[in-house]
């Protein structure tokens, strides 16, 4: 009885072992893959910082303001005016 | 085995038997372990289990060591990151939030490093290698190898010179990733956003960058109160006005009259903040002063305004009161004092006095009010004090030495006193807004309404629009009118003191408000030694500075969602009618 005893105990111990060693390894993997996704993470990141620099130079107001010239004929660009701009009164009533 | 030992040795009576026992004991046992292998096994399991307990302890303590800190075994050369994840600065937005004006970015940096001993790291040889790709000569490139361990080559290099570098066959090159601070609008607000060098040392820093550093903040973006189109415009209409009056300097604010925020700011000559060499500060020196806020300046008339408020508030005088502007001030100058220009008429009243910008006149308002009442105004008022911002470049005022009565009198017409552009500003806001006092901000400011403090009445402040009013109406300030904002304000034409002492060259200012009938926005722009031209009759402020600020006006009002309005001026017209009448 012992001697069966013991095997079983044997195996439940190698299971353990075979089992804390795999789960240990998956860690370590899923840990290697989350860094590289890190990775790719902050290379997107950086991605998006730099277009959204060249963004701020493309829309900067020089930058503009020299498109608006160059094309001024063509899109009929004007500066915008007071007259363009109406006061709405805050309590005004909803319409139909 | 027992008969086997009695045969040998005979036993006869008295003889010692006990070893017979000892004998027959351990022959009795080594027969039983031969009789039955149980014990023997369970013998051996015993060591194997001891073996088995101490090994599993083992492992089980490792493995549990394992799971509970990963971090040991993951954490291997190779695996970790090469830069922290959040940048080192915040990203800067303007008012709306949609415009970028500065931000940090990853970009590679190519360096030598130099791990072998000297003799084995050939320096000509790498500067005849490295020339091609750095378009620079090997001598010049041998000279810099030959300092130093670690040596920066080139900053900002794409992939592809990343590539070429790394085919130079140079061993020692090697690329790191660093931040850098990018300023997409580039020389637009410079003064206001500053600048940061590659190391992001707080004393290589400058402006609004090193607000962030010193005060360790630590938010991804931060939200100004500037609006970059209108900032574009006060840059671009400062430069033009330079330029066209041969001016030496210029510099612009427009600040929020109600609640501080500075909406854009701007001092000429300016600079890059992409490109300023942080080790060498003296070359940009001149640039990088920001008049409007490091500088004080005598700011000439334009101070009489707060004369007039001073005198209304205190009941010294009415509007109404005549002062006559021949008459001979201070003998104990070289002359009498005289005006800009001579008044055909004796005798004018208050508001004349501000219109026509009568530095007689105003002289004997501050005689009316006293030295001690000017002293406490102004003081109150905050231009004689060192302004708060959230930059560290803040100037002071340069005040009298002994505040005499010869000082008051100067000061009443705006001399004898430096203050800060901005400082200035803000006061003459309070002047206008209802008489409530204001600290400027470069923040976006979360509170709308206005400080209680206030600096003067409101029927005070009412009168002051409408005889401000009266002098872009039909004084010195014509030129800065616009149709439909109905701009109010006044002009300032000051000499300015020389190092040597005495006065040379002139700063031209106007400080007004827009809209007339309740101002939202302060504007101030001043010229430094501006010319006259051909076309151009005279170098006062009312043929430069007005005229400029004015232009700004028409340009920034709508972007600033200001509606033109041209129903007349019947919101605090018959108010100070009424006290002139």
């Amino acid at each position: 009885m012992l001697k069966y005893i013991s095997y079983l105990l044997l195996l439940i111990f190698l299971s353990i072992n075979i089992y804390h060693y795999t789960i240990s390894y998956e860690v370590i993997k899923l840990e290697k893959q989350n860094n590289s996704l890190k990775k790719e993470i902050f290379s997107e990141l950086d991605k998006r910082d730099q277009l959204q620099t060249e963004w701020a130079i493309i829309v900067s107001p020089n930058n503009l303001e020299r498109l608006a010239k160059k094309y001024s004929e063509r899109l009929k660009l004007r500066p915008i005016s007071g007259d363009q701009i109406t006061i709405i009164p805050q309590n005004i009533e909803e319409g139909e | 085995m027992v008969n086997d030992i009695k045969i040998k040795n005979r036993i006869v009576a008295g003889d010692d038997i006990s070893y017979l026992y000892k004998q027959e004991k351990s022959v009795s046992n080594n027969s039983l372990k031969d009789k039955n292998p149980n014990l023997v096994g369970k013998e051996r399991l015993k060591i194997a289990l001891v073996f088995f307990v101490v090994f599993f302890s083992i492992f089980s303590v490792r493995n549990t060591f394992l799971s509970i800190f990963p971090g040991e075994v993951i954490s291997q050369p190779g695996n970790s990151i090469a830069l922290s994840e959040s940048k080192p600065l915040p990203d800067i937005y303007d008012r709306s939030g949609k415009n970028l004006l500065a931000t940090t970015v990853r970009t590679v940096r190519a360096a030598v490093v130099k791990r072998s001993s000297e003799k084995e790291f050939d320096i000509h040889k790498a500067a005849i290698k490295l020339s091609p790709y750095l378009k620079q000569d090997p001598e010049v490139i041998s000279k810099r190898l030959s300092k130093g361990r670690y040596i920066e080559l080139v900053n900002d290099i794409s992939e592809k010179e990343q590539y070429e570098l790394l085919n130079s066959g140079v061993a020692e090159v090697e690329f790191n990733n660093v931040w850098r601070r990018v300023f997409p609008n580039k020389n637009l607000a410079s003064h206001i956003l500053g600048f940061s060098n590659r190391d992001f040392e707080e004393n290589s820093s400058a402006g609004f960058e090193r607000w962030i550093y010193k005060n360790d903040i630590k938010s991804e973006r931060i939200n100004l109160s500037l609006n970059i189109n209108v900032q574009n415009h006060l840059e671009k209409k400062l430069f033009e006005a330079i330029d066209k009056f041969d001016a030496k300097a210029g510099f612009g604010i427009i600040l929020n009259a109600n609640n501080g925020e500075i909406v854009a700011l701007a001092s000429l000559p300016d600079y890059d903040p992409n490109k300023i060499n942080y080790y060498s500060p003296a070359n940009t020196k001149e640039k990088r002063f920001n008049r409007a806020i490091q500088g004080s300046y005598e700011m000439g008339s334009v101070m009489k305004i707060f004369t007039l408020a001073m005198a209304l508030e205190e009941e010294k005088i009415a509007l109404s009161d005549e002062f006559d502007v021949w008459k001979c001030i201070d003998k104990s100058r070289k002359g009498c004092l005289s005006d800009y220009k001579k008044s055909k008429v004796q005798f004018l009243n208050a508001a004349e006095c501000l219109i026509k910008s009568s530095n007689i006149c105003m002289v004997q308002i501050a005689r009316i009010t006293g030295l001690n009442t000017q002293k406490r105004f102004l003081s109150e008022t905050g231009i004689l004090d060192e302004q708060f911002l959230e930059l560290y470049e803040m100037g002071k005022p340069s005040l009298p030495i002994r505040w005499d009565d010869l000082s008051m009198e100067q000061i009443s017409f705006g001399q004898g006193i430096s203050v800060v552009p901005l400082s200035f500003a803000s006061a003459a806001a309070s002047i206008v807004n209802g008489g409530y006092l204001i600290e400027p901000t470069i923040y976006l400011s979360e509170n709308k309404n206005k400080n209680n403090t206030k600096l003067i009445s409101s029927e005070v402040s009412e009168t002051m629009r409408y005889v401000m009013r009266q002098v872009v109406k039909f004084g010195s300030g014509k030129k800065a009118d616009v149709e439909g904002y109905e701009v109010i304000g006044k002009t300032g034409t000051a000499d300015k003191p020389c190092s040597t002492g005495g006065y040379c060259g002139r700063l031209t200012s106007f400080v007004g408000a827009f809209p007339g009938w309740r101002p939202e926005y302060i504007i101030l722009i001043s010229l430094d030694e501006p010319q006259g031209k051909k076309g151009i009759r005279g170098s006062s402020s009312y043929w430069n500075a007005a005229p400029t600020a004015g232009e700004i006006i028409r340009l920034s009002a709508p972007l600033l969602n200001i509606a033109k309005k041209n129903e007349s001026e019947k919101f605090y017209q018959n108010h100070a009618r009424a006290q002139i009448q």
